[in-house]
């Protein structure tokens, strides 16, 4: 009986191959699936009355996330190489079937799924906006290898497939139609006859446009379009992603040589790439997320499905919220402190959802359904039945204790009560709410549409339920949590800050910044941290540098200065002028650095390298004190945190993963005394030498 | 004839807002029906704390049903949030719609065949369609038909001007097509039957601005009202549309009698106001709230509807309060408050005269004597149709809701609303707050 798969024949011949992993939610390969899908194969190639055959799947939503990377985990080299061989076996059988060949994908086609869509002659696809189809292995540091790197290229064309490939990114199923990766979009209910239609009517397969037949056929061509397209991923990559220019290489191969050379180049490549650490810390990651989804606190799969929430506050954060819970079937109550301000937070949610719409992710009816189900309230009514509410108000003390307070009398008994607060003690919060076991932080990022982390803050009085509550409510918006304590900062800002703060004081040293953002975006950075200072805006910045100034950024004065900065107008992208002045083209601002950093002395002078490491030394220094305060449950909890929170090049591994591999931090102790940096004697002109435990009380009273 | 009480068994009312009314045009113009009645339906139930899971059915009134959405009230429910599982079902008796819907939930609650009830009624005047001229269907059936381009250009050539002049859906709808009558003419008949002036029609018309705009000013409905997010800008709109502070007496004076120009004394000023609006008001079983703490605005003791001669339709309140009193053994002394729509300020008039005349009484009602007078300080305390509006299918149940909450505000007992309705009905209702 087979576990994988069912398959059955109908009165014409037409075979369907149904993907039904058992025991699984969704659709993987391992060897035993393939051994199953041989075993099919043996039977169609047996039936001289074969009409055709059909690939689909039983799993609600999921034709199948390609190969089992938990069981590809548990693989050595030799048996590693056997799964390729295996895969690009079957699925070469699958191509060279005599009868017609149809994928209908019925939901999530991912990595080795759409691999078995490429082997047949025609896909059909669901038309549903949450459907992914796409190749993401290059997210891994892997390429597809079971002839999806040469088949995608020889279906869609050079112009099509490199980006879809080198990128990883996966497509709705319009955005797929329009790429030519699948061939018609039909009704979800129709899916079936429509791969029958494929059966009888044999259309003509999909081929490339014109230009990408010709650079296919014309040698130099195709080389000037592979050696530019290989030049702009390097720029991007800086060489990081060893993947990318052998994913070049191998659609070279298979362009040049067809299928069968593009196969052995695909396997020789996967094999390397299996090898490097980039694959292997981006592997690392994606298990890590995996299971910090499907683990979480104790209780979290048992805590009740929420399906009516509060928001209160619809600024960007909470108008963000709202969009996440709306678009999440979740009805939310969305509290404002005027009709103005509400009708300008509904408008926030609708831009959100229009551009869920452009983007294919939601139909035009579905934006319609999410905008309904939120409901404004200026007066606080209607607080009784949501089992959820999150604070979203302005980052002050005695505003959110006031919200926690109306909260705590209005919601129900076993409401759970978070709070947004990136830099406010949730026990603070908690008193005021009468009730502290309610209270937790649900901590979301900006923008909250396209941060897949939320920070799920555990304060010494949250109860277990609240805690799973509100770790099972950020999966069920489509979130990573990360459970963290309640301390300043929490984990991706208590990072952030000193290293934003070390960057300054390098800027008042002398350093320029646009030599110092450009080290850290060709370390991995997705942008360097002046630059992301201006995003954020200086006043914003000089705010948390207030508030977190003497606990986080131990000692640095610098940054109080940026006020000086902010006095002038000077706030960054928003103004037009921050460290940079942005105009047609962007200028660094000389004016700034000398205005934060009276004492500058011209001191600086190191490489690139020498940036850096004291950089990403201030920032390991942070996150090996937190672990060392219990802040995380672990260096895994803060390489995914930093990733997902940051953007810390993912490559990379994370924070401590990469502290780990460059010897300076091991679990379990404190970061080396402190890494060795340019300029160190003029690093912290007043040391602070309270006990971090009082200094940490001090800022935090405030 | 219809008439019941509920004697055997309690119905509360224990919630309900409405939107604001907006003259038709204006701030509410360009929200549909149903959105104005799921906001309505969504803002009572969050304010009443009641889940729609729990609710045994959503009935709503609606008069013109928008052609983008047959059974409004289902559509509207859906997407208040109301659970896929709960049914929902329009109703029509016209005018009376919106106060159908909770005669409809008293009814089924009264029998102990529902529990909680989710009602009111919504109408967006703006949005009722034009309609092509019947005729012009045979051209178009002959233009979709054809195949050739020959066949085509013959098809096109058929389409004359006149096919391309609209029909205004609400003119058509406020024609009653048994007497050939459009609403306003019905009011002419009364306002000659019963002697009624322009300068008393005119006088009524303004009493309900004054009062209308008092009550807004005293802030007697914002407590009851949700606000509404208009348009794509969700420009907000939390106050009524319609009543003018400075309206004159000069002002109504100079207004053209628009249904008989030569002979008529009824005007666009002492006339109801084309509008948008929408009500939903909970209703459940008395032990129910009672158990549950719910709070009770009061009670609905007891409905009549009468019919009677389509051309005199205002009268159809005198019909429907007669039998309603007959039923509950009241007279118009026991009731403390009225609220008779005001359709057309003649068609009050009328009721009040009829109400108060010994012989109609004795022709008509079958009673030996008249019903009695009916002061003007007990009727339409926060004026009435004329300075509010009335979108038609909604103002049965902003009818019932304003009433219950000014019982509330002066602490009595006993209520009553009515109201007449095109075609030659009348309806009434017996609210009570102990």
């Amino acid at each position: 009986m087979p576990d994988m798969l069912d398959i059955v024949r109908d009165d014409d011949g037409v075979w369907t191959v149904r993907l039904d992993r058992a025991g699984a939610s969704v659709n993987t390969f391992t060897p035993q699936t393939l051994d199953e899908l041989d075993a099919a194969l043996n039977r169609i190639e047996g039936d001289g009355a074969a009409a055709g055959v059909i690939f689909t799947s039983a799993k609600s939503g999921n034709f199948a996330s390609g190969a089992d990377l938990f069981a590809m985990r548990e693989m050595d080299a030799q048996a590693m190489r056997r799964f390729i061989d295996a895969g690009q076996r079957v699925l070469s059988r699958v191509a060279a079937l005599a009868v017609p060949t149809v994928a209908a994908i019925n939901g999530d086609c991912l990595g080795g799924g759409l691999e078995l869509g490429l082997a047949c002659d025609w896909r059909v696809s669901a038309d549903a906006g949450a459907i992914r189809i796409g190749l993401p292995e290059s997210k891994l540091g892997i390429l597809p290898a079971w002839g999806g790197t040469t088949r995608l290229s020889r279906t869609v064309g050079l112009s099509r497939a490199l980006p879809a490939l080198l990128t990883g990114r996966t497509f709705t199923p319009r955005q797929a139609r329009s790429a030519g990766v699948v061939d018609e979009l039909v009704r979800p209910e129709a899916l079936h006859a429509a791969a029958r239609r494929y059966v009888r009517l044999r259309p003509r397969r999909h081929r490339p446009g014109r230009l990408d037949r010709l650079a296919a056929a014309v040698p130099l061509l195709r080389a000037w379009a592979l050696a530019r397209a290989l030049k702009r991923t390097l720029a991007k990559t800086h060489g990081h992603y060893p993947a990318a220019a052998r994913i070049v290489e191998v659609v070279r191969a298979g362009l040049a040589g067809g299928v069968a050379v593009g196969l052995a180049a695909e396997r020789d490549a996967v094999l390397a790439l299996a090898d490097t650490d980039a694959c292997r810390n981006l592997m690392r990651l994606f298990f890590l997320r995996q299971t910090a989804r499907r683990g979480g606190p104790p209780r979290a799969a048992e805590a009740p499905q929420v399906h009516e929430a509060a928001v209160v506050g619809g600024g960007t954060m909470g108008a963000g919220i709202t969009h996440a819970l709306a678009a999440a079937g979740i009805a939310v109550r969305l509290i404002e402190v005027s009709e103005q301000a509400a009708s300008a937070a509904l408008r926030r949610v609708r831009r959100l959802l229009d551009e869920d719409v452009r983007a294919g992710r939601m139909s035009g009816p579905e934006a319609t359904a999410a905008m309904r189900r939120v409901s404004p309230a200026t007066d606080w009514t209607g607080l009784r039945r949501v089992q959820f509410a999150i604070e979203a108000v302005a980052e002050r003390l005695d505003v959110k204790r006031d919200v926690f307070e109306r909260l705590g009398a209005l919601t129900g008994p076993s409401a759970v009560m978070a709070s947004n607060t990136s830099s406010l003690s949730i026990a603070a919060l908690g008193e005021a709410a009468g009730d502290a076991r309610r209270v937790v932080g649900l901590h979301f990022f900006n923008p909250v549409n396209r941060m897949p982390l939320v920070e799920v803050v555990r304060a010494k009085q949250s109860g277990e339920p609240a805690v799973a509550a509100a770790f099972a409510l950020a999966l069920a918006v489509g979130k990573t949590p990360v459970v963290v304590a309640d301390a300043p900062g929490f984990v991706v800002n208590r990072v952030l800050i000193p290293y934003l703060a070390e960057a300054i004081l390098m800027a008042g040293q002398g350093a320029d910044i646009a030599t110092v953002d450009e080290a850290m975006r060709r370390w991995g950075m997705p942008m360097g941290p002046f630059e992301l200072l201006d995003r954020i805006g200086l006043d914003v910045a000089a705010d948390i540098f207030g508030r977190a100034g003497g606990s986080l950024a131990e000692g640095a004065t610098a940054p109080a200065g940026v006020e000086h900065a902010v006095a002038r107008g000077w706030l960054g992208v928003k103004s037009g002028r921050g460290f940079y002045r942005y105009g047609r083209r962007r200028r660094v601002n000389r004016a700034l650095p000398p205005l934060v950093w009276k004492n500058g002395q011209g001191a600086f002078s190191g490489d690139e390298e020498a940036i850096q490491r004291r950089l990403m030394g201030a920032m390991i220094e942070a996150g090996a004190q937190l672990l060392a305060e219990g802040v995380a449950e672990s260096a895994d909890a803060v390489d995914l945190a930093t990733v997902l929170g940051l953007g810390l090049a993912p490559f990379r591994g994370g924070l401590m993963s990469y502290a780990r591999d460059i010897g300076v931090w091991q679990e379990g102790a404190a970061a080396k005394d402190r890494l060795p940096v340019a300029g160190e004697s003029d690093r912290r002109p007043s040391p602070d030498t309270r006990p971090a435990s009082e200094k940490a009380r001090t800022s935090w009273s405030s | 004839m219809v008439a019941f009480t509920t004697d055997n068994r309690r119905v509360a009312i224990v919630g309900g807002v409405r939107t604001p009314f907006a003259r038709m045009g204006t701030a509410l113009a360009e929200v549909p029906m149903v959105e104005l009645a799921r906001m309505a339906m969504q803002e009572t139930l969050y304010r009443s704390g009641i889940g729609g899971g729990r609710l045994d059915e959503v009935v709503l009134g609606n008069v013109v049903m928008p052609p983008e959405a047959a059974n409004p009230a289902r559509v509207a429910a859906i997407a208040a949030g109301v659970p896929e599982h709960i049914p929902a079902r329009t109703v029509q008796r016209n005018c009376a719609s919106g106060m159908e819907s909770i005669a409809d939930a008293a009814a089924r609650i009264a029998a102990g065949n529902a529990r909680l009830m989710l009602v009111g009624g919504a109408e967006s005047m703006s949005n009722i369609p034009l309609l092509f001229p019947r005729d012009m269907l045979g051209p178009m059936a002959r233009l979709a038909r054809a195949k050739s381009a020959w066949q085509r250009l013959r098809a096109l050539a058929a389409f004359r001007p006149r096919h391309f002049r609209p029909v205004v859906g609400l003119t058509l709808g406020l024609t009653d097509p048994s007497v050939d009558m459009i609403m306003g003419r019905t009011a002419e008949v009364l306002a000659h039957e019963f002697d009624i002036s322009r300068d008393e029609q005119d006088a009524f018309a303004l009493r309900s601005h004054r009062r209308a705009t008092a009550a807004v000013e005293a802030g007697r409905f914002a407590g009851h009202m949700v606000t509404v997010y208009a348009g794509e800008a969700f420009t907000p709109v939390s106050a009524d549309v319609g009543p003018r502070p400075g309206q004159s007496a000069e002002a109504l004076a100079k207004l053209p009698t628009i249904f008989d120009r030569r002979d008529g004394s009824v005007t666009v000023g002492n006339s109801c106001q084309v509008t948008d609006g929408a009500v939903a008001l909970l209703t459940a079983d008395g032990e129910l709230a009672r158990a549950e703490g719910l709070d009770v605005l009061g009670y609905v003791r007891a409905y009549a509807v009468a019919a009677l001669d389509p051309a005199r339709m205002g009268l159809g309140p005198v019909y429907a309060i007669d039998r309603l009193l007959a039923e509950t053994r009241l007279t118009l002394a026991d009731v403390d408050l009225w609220e008779i729509n005001e359709a057309f300020a003649a068609q009050v008039l009328a009721c009040l005269r009829a109400m108060a005349d010994d012989d109609f009484a004795r022709r008509h009602l079958g009673r030996h004597a008249a019903l009695g007078e009916l002061e003007g300080e007990r009727l339409n305390v926060n004026g009435g149709a004329i300075a509010l509006g009335h979108p038609v299918g909604a103002t049965g149940a902003r009818l019932v809701l304003d009433l219950l909450h000014e019982m509330r505000r002066r602490d009595v007992r006993r209520g009553v609303a009515a109201l007449c309705v095109g075609g030659g009905q009348g309806a009434a209702i017996l609210l009570e707050r102990s």
